[in-house]
């Protein structure tokens, strides 16, 4: 369990958190790494020693980096899928994809965006292909055990979320989770900032009017 | 607490974190076999949506337009329809009976009986454009109390904005509540006066209004200022029917204390454009048939009824089961008919001069959209192939005339790409050759939208980030590594010539003339650095080009703003020109590295050959993303929830 703390600081502006996260990974021994990142860029210096490290092909360093990010990016994930079982599937093919493609990377702050926007791919072409099937095979429920409307976690959560529009959550889970800001949501979903940002605002107030 | 900690820390305690197997062990275990490919060649591509050129890219199921790879297609001959009874329509024809309409719009289906697919893997038809182009230089009027005007395309042409000032107050839309909010211009002491709520014209209570906001049935998108009248255009949307109209309300602000609404007028759609001529309001809106309903409604109120057949009329192979809807509305006099006409062929943009308004579409082949549709359901990124612009002539000098339509190969960067000069069209467009590779053309067409020359093929492996159009003169502004400023003579419209390019780093995409020897280029300043095959944007900047030589045009003067953004990068009515005092204002976000977040204005001028930054000054806002001025004051405005602004004098 990685504790996760976020912490906001004296100026009101929702862009502005600091996060802090200590590492504890067992492979060869306990190390503790801390990560200062601001809303998605801008991370602390031993973060971007992995990631040159990482970029240069030590694996030990990537996976050390993966490993900061895990949670996130599973939870992210998890929101958007909707289950365990296509969560991890999620996850462990970004992952792949972020590793193969890691020697392209060549701005380290970048990094955190960079792997953000892989996950979002990979979970956009779950989400595609979910459908197709579901359309091709004329499936209505999944097997047994598997039903993805049960056994959620954070069903009061998942709730909420499902009271936006697809568009909508995503939104929410960039910035809440990823932690990007509007104008990189923008990019990511090619709407406009200022769309981002009220739409954000919105949904943001009926979740929470939902879980109130 | 705030609503983004309320819901953070909800996320927090969730309770879901990866689990063990997908611990770090797992990544060493499965990366021990994968081959890491050696860094690719420094290849730089942009790529302005969210698809990867090279990589499979998958698309979500909300709506994403589609990326632009398109292999070469022949121009279309623009060909004569048979004239209804003799009528001096040639490309355009009116429907002689429902019966033809709904045998028309029959054919359309079944031509594209993969749509079903297609819309549900999230192929949106038309696109979302996040780029600016050029912009005419400013409005150079000079009124009573001296305020900004928005920036317009055509000076006598008045465009809508989200922002509006008559000197008075400031107008601004709060897009997240629906509203209009209404501040007085007084300096640091403004304050907001009133708002308007533009519902139904029986006015729902704030609270009722804010629901329909959250439930987003109501819209609210641009506004006009005109002689004390303040008109709101907003998207009603109905649950019910799933249907959507534009609205106009027009409101007498003479009085804010007392704002009285004098007309209203409904017409089916999605809004698309308007624009302004005097005191009369054009609207367009993009209509998609309905199963029941298949002609738009237009009329004052807000039940109109449908439209007369008399008035609808179609392009000549329509593919796709949309009207575009064009009213008129005198907003001077609510006893003034309206007039409405309606064109099976969607509205996309719109290019409109005192005379003549051009609308303009995406139009897809048969087989563009079956292949679109497959590839959306397979995941794959779609590379749609013949993707054309269809164009619609309309005269406004003597009521709403529905001239003439043509097709152009290739897709246009925004209205600014469009151009009429000495009757006939200019237009500038991006297509794909056969390889898939993006090349450029300028297509110069008549006044009855016949082909008359093009240049085609220019600048290839870019796109087209601006065009600005001076007399004779097109100036184009392409991308994909450096930004080359093309300069192409039209003065023959039989024979244009590209006369010279310059280049440099980073892109405009917005070109501005100063005087006749000098252009202006606002856009994106770029790193080196490339993540992920995508050269990264990485902040503002400007650059002024010395045009005296048409054929060998330079660089005169630039100025990098880094990890500065603003809104004037995409959209070019954030501009704002000051006449009188012959500068220019910009909004700016910061964002550094360490925490350092401001935002505010840049006020700069050209002079001399060189740019140069008057003032540079701080808001007390979380972001601006417009300004305006009022005599010697620069609002700045901020709209994240509820719009604040904040001001400083200028220097």
């Amino acid at each position: 369990m990685l504790p996760t703390r976020f912490v906001a600081s004296d100026n009101e502006r929702w862009q502005n958190f600091h996060y802090a996260l200590s590492a504890h990974v067992k492979v060869v021994g306990i190390v503790k790494v801390s990560f200062c990142g601001r809303k998605g860029y801008g991370n602390c210096m031993d973060e971007r020693i992995l990631v040159k490290r990482a970029v240069l092909g030590e694996r030990g360093a990537f996976a050390q980096l993966y490993t900061l990010y895990r949670d996130r990016l599973y939870r992210y994930a998890y929101f958007k899928l909707g289950n365990e079982s296509d969560a991890q599937d999620a996850v462990s093919d970004c992952v792949m994809k972020a590793y193969e493609s890691i020697k392209s990377l060549r701005s380290e702050k970048a990094f955190p965006a960079w792997i953000f926007k892989i996950l979002y791919r990979t979970c956009a072409g779950i989400l595609s292909r979910r459908s197709t099937e579901q359309e091709r095979e004329d499936i209505i429920t999944l097997a047994d055990g598997e039903d993805s409307s049960s056994q959620q976690l954070a069903p009061e959560l998942s709730e909420a979320l499902d009271l936006l529009k697809a568009e909508d959550r995503d939104i929410v889970l960039l910035s809440v989770i990823s932690g990007y800001n509007s104008r990189e949501i923008a990019q990511i979903t090619d709407m406009k900032p200022s769309t981002v940002r009220s739409r954000l605002y919105r949904s943001l107030a009926k979740m929470r009017e939902f879980l109130e | 607490m705030k609503d983004f900690e309320f819901i953070k820390n909800k996320f927090d305690e969730s309770g879901v974190n990866a689990p063990d197997s997908l611990g770090e062990q797992f990544v060493l275990d499965s990366t021990s076999e994968t081959k890491v490919p050696e860094p690719k060649p420094k290849k730089k591509k942009y790529v302005k949506y969210s698809a990867l050129a090279a990589s499979v890219a998958l698309i979500a199921l909300a709506a994403f337009s589609i990326n632009i790879f398109r292999p070469a297609a022949p121009v279309y001959e623009v060909k004569k329809a048979e004239a209804k009874g003799g009528s001096a329509l040639a490309e355009v024809r009116s429907f002689n009976s429902y019966a033809e309409l709904k045998d028309t719009l029959d054919k359309i289906d079944e031509r594209n009986k993969t749509f079903y697919y297609a819309e549900d893997a999230g192929i949106s038809y038309g696109s979302m454009d996040d780029s600016a182009a050029a912009a005419a230089p400013g409005s150079t009027s000079k009124s009573a109390s001296s305020h900004s005007e928005t920036y317009k395309q055509v000076d006598g042409v008045d465009e809508a904005d989200t922002v509006k000032t008559d000197g008075r107050y400031i107008y601004c839309v709060d897009y997240v509540n629906e509203a209009v909010r209404i501040f007085s211009a007084k300096g640091k002491k403004s304050e907001r006066v009133t708002s308007v709520y533009p519902r139904d014209a029986e006015s729902a209570t704030p609270d009722e209004a804010k629901k329909k906001a959250y439930d987003d049935e109501i819209d609210v998108c641009d506004i006009f200022i005109n002689d004390n009248r303040l008109i709101v255009i907003s998207n009603y949307y109905d649950t019910d029917s799933e249907k959507t109209d534009t609205r106009a309300l027009v409101y007498d602000v003479t009085d804010v204390e007392n704002i009285r609404l004098l007309d209203e007028f409904t017409q089916s759609g999605d809004y698309c454009s308007s624009r302004m001529i005097g005191d009369t309001l054009y609207l367009v809106s993009n209509y998609e048939v309905g199963k029941k309903s298949k002609l738009p409604k237009c009329g004052r109120g807000s039940s109109p009824k449908k439209l007369a057949l008399d008035y609808c009329y179609t392009v000549e192979k329509p593919t796709s089961k949309n009207f575009l809807v064009v009213s008129s509305l005198n907003t001077a006099d609510s006893t003034h008919e309206t007039q409405s006409k309606a064109i099976l062929g969607s509205a996309d943009t719109v290019y409109c001069n005192e005379n003549n308004m051009y609308v303009t579409a995406e139009q897809w082949d048969e087989e563009t959209y079956k292949k679109a549709a497959m590839d959306a359901l397979m995941g794959y990124v779609y590379n749609p192939v013949n993707v054309n612009t269809q164009i619609v002539k309309i005269n406004l000098t003597d009521g709403i005339k529905i001239i003439a339509s043509a097709k152009v190969k290739g897709t246009i960067d925004s209205q600014y790409s469009l151009d009429e000069y000495d009757d006939n069209l200019r237009v500038a467009t991006t297509s794909q050759n056969k390889k898939g590779k993006d090349e450029n053309n300028l297509f110069i067409l008549s006044s009855k939208l016949r082909p008359l020359s093009s240049v085609q093929g220019f600048a290839r492996d870019e796109h087209i980030e601006a065009v600005r159009y001076v007399g004779s003169t097109a100036y184009v502004i392409t991308y994909e590594e450096t930004d080359p400023l093309f300069i192409i003579d039209l003065s023959n419209v039989k024979k244009p010539e590209i006369l010279g390019e310059a280049k440099i780093t980073g892109f405009s995409t917005m070109l501005v003339p100063i005087d006749d020897n000098t252009i202006l280029g606002l856009g994106y300043h770029t790193e080196e650095e490339d993540w992920a095959d995508l050269e990264v944007k990485e902040g503002f900047k400007l650059a002024l080009f010395d045009v005296s030589d048409k054929k060998n045009p330079k660089v005169l003067d630039s100025k990098i703003y880094a990890n500065y953004y603003s809104e004037v990068q995409y959209n070019p009515k954030a501009l704002v020109y000051n006449a009188d005092r012959n500068d220019f204002v910009i909004p700016y976000d910061y964002s550094g590295d360490y925490d350092e977040d401001y935002c505010g204005m840049i006020n700069f001028k050209v002079e001399n050959g060189k740019i140069k930054e008057i003032d540079q000054r701080k808001a007390d806002l979380d972001s601006v993303d417009r300004c305006l001025y009022v005599e010697d004051t620069v609002y700045m405005i901020g709209r994240f929830g509820m719009p604040t602004i904040d001001s400083v004098k200028y220097k």
